[in-house]
């Protein structure tokens, strides 16, 4: 049984998040009825409102944070005789549930059109595995995005955001070409390449997961309204 | 961990940041006193509080509440303080009764009943956006969060500044009947309008950056001048400890 202040936490975040979700999945709906309506309902237009309608929820548990901060919502949450901890519990877990719409979208197009491409014969099987590793790895990236906005002013999130991808870019150009990872993929055969995205996936769902739950509930147990006396 | 009263000892007690500072301060308040902490704009009475209330744990020295310094009982020690705020908290897309019953969860003392006393007390409407109150309405939904689990200590801070008379007579009556006097719950409040600190304090607590500057009973007081008003007398106080005079 899920302890009071959990479970009422919980239905906080749950509501936070549905109605953005539920108000962008609407709009992208119209988006495509007209698109169909007027004779332009290719398949590419499906995937793209699709993908966009599913990744929406991502960007409103990571964006119910931010307004926590803008709105000072945060200090009213910081100020419950609860522990960080549970906040970033309750916040995970909606984080999770609101993902799981991707995930399922992920796992179909995967089966439906990453399993042949590979040649494999299961496309059940490879699309429950697609759908499973975008829930981890959507989830995780999600939370560690979500502990980050608490955590940090969006200045310093932009900053670091792009040295990474910087440092990325210029490690991949260093390191190997797109050829050569084509070349070892090929020679790598199916097999490997699965046990590898499956290592990957979850190494980096469990440091993206554990990062941001230390962020988030550091950010709850340490929030102090100091600003109120710096502005006198 | 709070076997003993439940009362509120500052020692030491200083806040510094880069352009604010508290200098250190001694203060004994015990359980069942009703105490006004009165000060200039800038004197430190909301950092006092919010530390008291354990939503601040930047600041030196000790702050204990039943025996128990504060940071090191959070988040606990809050289910033992109602706190209301300078500024009405929580989520302006919920009703009063969603605001309430999602508070509830975290209080296990907490009284649905008396909560919808109160609500009906201060004639707030339950079904009203919390986004939509007005400064007032927002007071007395704090008021109502803060007391719904008749906490043993209750801070409030200025609950009456900005509110029109009304709803100021209506607040304060509200305040005297949950917490009478010689009861054995501690109320401390801050405020700006000297007239209130008559109808509920028993004692009054004048700080200056953090320093006490007058530390006396609302009898004492009185007794110093017994032709004026008190809240004459705690204007002459004020202005005796105005910063810009020096």
């Amino acid at each position: 049984m899920i302890p009071p202040k959990t479970s009422s936490l919980l239905r906080l975040e749950i509501r936070r998040a549905a109605m953005p979700t539920l108000r962008s999945c609407g709009l992208m709906a119209v988006g495509l009825a007209i698109f169909v309506a007027i004779g332009k309902s290719t398949s590419e237009a499906v995937v793209f409102f699709l993908m966009v309608a599913t990744a929406v929820p991502a960007a409103a548990v990571v964006g119910a944070t931010l307004r926590d901060k803008l709105e000072g919502t945060m200090e009213f949450v910081a100020s419950l005789p609860v522990r960080g901890a549970t906040v970033a519990g309750a916040r995970f877990m909606a984080n999770f549930l609101f993902i799981l719409p991707m995930s399922v979208l992920a796992g179909v197009l995967m089966g439906q059109t990453g399993a042949p491409s590979l040649g494999l014969e299961d496309r059940l099987e490879w699309g429950l595995g697609a759908a499973l590793a975008a829930w981890l790895l959507g989830g995780s990236l999600v939370c560690l995005a979500t502990g980050a906005v608490a955590k940090y002013s969006p200045q310093r999130i932009a900053s670091v955001a792009t040295a990474m991808i910087f440092a990325t870019l210029v490690a991949g150009e260093v390191l190997s070409t797109p050829e050569d990872w084509a070349r070892w993929a090929l020679e790598a055969g199916p097999g490997r390449l699965v046990a590898l995205a499956i290592g990957a996936v979850l190494v980096v769902a469990v440091v993206a997961l554990g990062v941001g739950f230390l962020l988030l509930r550091s950010a709850y147990d340490n929030f102090d309204p100091k600003s109120d006396a710096i502005e006198r | 961990m709070f076997d003993g009263p439940m009362d509120i000892h500052l020692k030491e007690f200083s806040v510094r940041f880069p352009n604010f500072f508290l200098e250190p301060m001694d203060l004994h308040i015990r359980q069942g006193e009703r105490v006004a902490m009165i000060g200039a704009n800038g004197a430190g009475k909301s950092t006092t509080l919010k530390a008291i209330g354990g939503r601040s744990r930047e600041y030196d020295g000790r702050v204990e509440v039943g025996g128990a310094e504060v940071r090191f009982q959070l988040p606990e020690i809050r289910e033992k303080i109602g706190f209301l705020p300078e500024k009405a908290q929580g989520f302006g897309w919920m009703t009063v009764a969603e605001h309430l019953t999602f508070l509830s969860a975290f209080f296990p003392s907490w009284d649905h009943k008396y909560a919808q006393d109160l609500l009906r007390r201060l004639e707030l409407p339950s079904n009203s956006k919390v986004g939509t109150l007005s400064k007032g309405m927002g007071v007395k939904l704090s008021l109502v969060a803060a007391e719904a689990h008749r906490p043993p200590v209750l801070i409030l801070d200025e609950p009456t500044s900005a509110i029109d008379p009304l709803m100021r007579g209506q607040l304060l009556a509200v305040i005297n009947d949950c917490v009478p006097r010689g009861g054995e719950r501690l109320v401390l409040f801050s405020s700006h309008i000297l007239e209130d600190i008559e109808q509920i304090a028993d004692r009054v607590v004048l700080i200056r950056r953090g320093l006490l500057v007058e530390d006396a009973s609302v009898e004492e007081l009185r007794r110093r001048d017994p032709d004026s008003p008190l809240s004459r007398i705690l204007y002459e106080a004020l202005e005796s400890h105005d910063p810009s005079q020096d």
